[in-house]
């Protein structure tokens, strides 16, 4: 399909032919199917923003979470180092580049303690970042203590773990206020000259349809019979039929694309803009699309080598970093345990049983005899429902554990409730999978 | 002037341009072929043509529509500050607990660290802001009617506030926010950017939460900061 009229086509004095016209036409179509998919002209390019023609990755932050918890010792204890902060991330197709980690910790003055590495593993729990020490800030805001890391990370679900000396509680106010991670975007302008209009001079009232529709995407409604070369001859004139159908197409395209009334129209005259949810267009693409990395609790970096390292499991634990680790107290068929609850707004995307919204949660064992085969998690969202409940998979022969939801529903465009859910398919006193939870990430994945 | 070896006209036509009876001319030629090359490269991010783009750069500093906030397309919501938490007072995991208590007739103030991706700042941009959403409980779930109030300040000194939105947990029942509310949000660029650090600054917002029933304490379970589609203008 020949791409683009050239220069010498459209300039003052060209001969318009009728090659030009079905050009237009055909690179009408081709953006309008690679973004709504409708015709499948271009099912393996279509727009889904992974870079590479296929659309500018959006790069959005991955999560910014406020934890406020103290990271002491027992004061009995001695200094240990831990994880503060692991759990899965997922990093969206197209993404792959530099990335910024924050840490927020109160800094305490000992350069070896105050000091925190950084590891990234993949989903082989094969280390591929690190460990590598972070960089203390000096642009903190309200917070004394803020370790930064510039980072390369690849694309899909992967783990970060960040680690520290603790010390016992006697000796410090040692609190993780919270962590960010997010893109470091190239240094760019703003608008760049691309504006949203806003006059109303001058125009049509009708620059634009009302709606994109299949219909209106259809191949035929933009004149293929009146262009198509070998059907008219070459010297066909301008079909004034079709570039008007043209002409308020591209309006279309352009609001529907831009979100921005085409000029003429300070209004949007078009009603549908990409919001990329499969109502308008049933096989438009799906992208990835970060939610929310949720850190849980910390963890000895030495594993279930460490051993005994929160007292007795099963009761509150009377050693270790005693508020900053989560893990269950009773295991029982007849009980649902709600490990934490979250709030937010939700992009417009595809729900119910097609949705693509996936929850990754990392858990580890606290002894090596444990298995953890009777835990299920189950993420819960209070108008939309559950998602399947699902076990735990070990992570090679290591400590750790992953749980991977991938139907997670929710309530598109919406304040959604979500709820981690955790059940056990055995009653046990006490307790003989004794389960660590660490933390979790929500993130659509196609 | 844009060189003559490119197509870059992103001019408009109107309908009475391009009407049976209009007069022929090369602008209308030039108008709809540069506006589909404008369409493609926003698209796609990648020029029409090997000879170089035709569309600016977009606020991250890449090609494309970024989904942004218009007209670098609609901005989807998505969260930016996510503070997670519990009903508190559970048996059955160690560990919960809940975002923060609010005492009877008292005042919290939370502070919320952000970073935010770049995006068109003028009057008229709809990704500017973001909504606060949250919800909370009489603490312990007692049967008590509890309401709180909620502001976001600019900053965390003695910026302008927010208008407030109040959360009523009735005898003690899960609530959410009753109406929205906003905090402004901008993405800042160092002026001075070192190279081992960050070039963008981590914004602060401050969270006031209040209880006004005086007849007990609200704890709020969950609460977080999302960027929210205001498509139009």
């Amino acid at each position: 399909m020949p791409l683009g009229s050239r220069t010498r086509e459209v300039a003052k004095d060209a001969i318009i032919t009728e090659r030009w016209q079905d050009n237009l036409r055909q690179d009408v179509i081709e953006v309008q199917d690679r973004l709504t998919n409708v015709n499948g002209l271009f099912t393996s390019t279509t727009i889904n923003h992974t870079g590479g023609g296929r659309g500018c990755p959006l790069h959005l932050p991955m999560t910014s979470q406020r934890i406020g918890r103290s990271i002491e010792l027992t004061s009995t204890d001695t200094a240990d180092t831990f994880y503060i902060l692991a759990l899965p991330i997922f990093i969206p197709a197209g993404s792959q580049q530099q990335h910024i980690l924050e840490v927020d910790c109160l800094r305490r003055g000992d350069a070896v303690s105050d000091a925190v590495f950084v590891e990234v593993r993949n989903t082989s729990w094969t280390l591929t970042a690190g460990p590598t020490p972070m960089v203390t800030a000096t642009d903190t805001g309200t917070v004394s203590g803020v370790q930064r890391l510039s980072l390369t990370l690849g694309t899909g679900w992967q783990y970060l773990l960040v680690y520290r000396r603790l010390l016992p509680g006697a000796q410090t106010l040692d609190t993780l206020v919270g962590w960010r991670l997010y893109p470091d975007y190239a240094f760019a302008g703003e608008s760049n000259g691309l504006l949203p209009v806003t006059t109303t001079a001058g125009g049509s009232p009708y620059p634009a349809l009302t709606t994109l529709t299949p219909t209106t995407v259809a191949q035929n409604q933009i004149g293929s019979g009146e262009t198509q070369e070998g059907v008219g001859s070459f010297a066909r004139p301008l079909n004034a039929f079709v570039l008007t159908r043209i002409n308020r197409m591209i309006g279309t395209l352009w609001e529907f694309m831009t979100g921005a009334p085409v000029p003429g129209n300070s209004a949007l005259t078009t009603t549908t803009t990409r919001d990329l949810n499969q109502a308008n267009f049933t096989t438009e693409p799906s992208i990835d699309f970060p939610i929310a990395c949720v850190a849980l609790g910390s963890y000895p970096t030495t594993g279930t080598a460490k051993g005994g390292w929160l007292g007795t499991y099963g009761a509150s634990p009377t050693q270790g970093p005693t508020q900053w680790v989560r893990y269950p107290l009773t295991q029982n068929t007849a009980t649902t345990i709600n490990l934490t609850y979250l709030r937010q707004w939700m992009p417009p995307f595809a729900t119910g049983a097609s949705s693509k919204l996936r929850c990754e949660i990392l858990c580890a064992k606290y002894q090596a005899a444990d298995t953890l085969t009777n835990w299920r998690f189950t993420v819960n969202e209070a108008t939309a429902g559950n998602s399947s409940t699902v076990a735990l998979t070990q992570i090679g022969a290591t400590d750790y554990f992953v749980a991977s939801i991938t139907d997670v529903r929710f309530t598109a465009g919406a304040e959604n409730y979500f709820t981690l859910l955790l059940t056990s398919t055995t009653t046990a006193a006490p307790l003989t999978q004794e389960l660590i939870v660490l933390g979790f990430t929500l993130a659509f994945d196609p | 002037m844009p060189p003559l070896q490119k197509i870059v006209s992103s001019e408009w036509l109107t309908q009475a341009q391009v009407k049976g009876t209009a007069p022929a001319k090369a602008q209308i030629a030039a108008s709809l072929a540069g506006r589909v090359r404008y369409l493609y490269e926003l698209a796609t991010g990648e020029p029409f043509f090997v000879d170089g783009p035709a569309t600016p750069l977009n606020p991250q500093g890449l090609m494309g529509i970024d989904h942004s906030g218009p007209p670098w397309g609609n901005a989807f919501p998505h969260p930016i500050w996510t503070a997670d938490g519990h009903l508190g007072g559970s048996a059955d995991i160690y560990g919960e607990s809940v975002v923060v208590s609010v005492p009877s007739s008292s005042t919290v103030t939370i502070i919320a660290r952000f970073v935010v991706r770049p995006f068109q700042l003028s009057p008229l941009v709809p990704y500017s802001r973001a909504r606060l959403a949250a919800v909370g409980r009489t603490a312990g779930g007692a049967a008590v009617t509890t309401s709180a109030t909620f502001r976001v300040y600019d900053g965390v000194g003695t910026d302008s506030p927010s208008r407030t939105t109040t959360m009523t947990s009735t005898a003690g029942a899960i609530a959410g926010l009753a109406g929205n509310v906003y905090a402004n949000i901008e993405w800042i660029k160092r002026r001075d950017p070192e190279p081992t650090e960050a070039r963008w600054v981590t914004l602060e917002r401050r969270i006031e939460i209040t209880e006004t029933s005086g007849a007990g304490s609200i704890d709020i379970i969950a609460i977080s900061l999302n960027q929210t589609v205001r498509r139009g203008h």
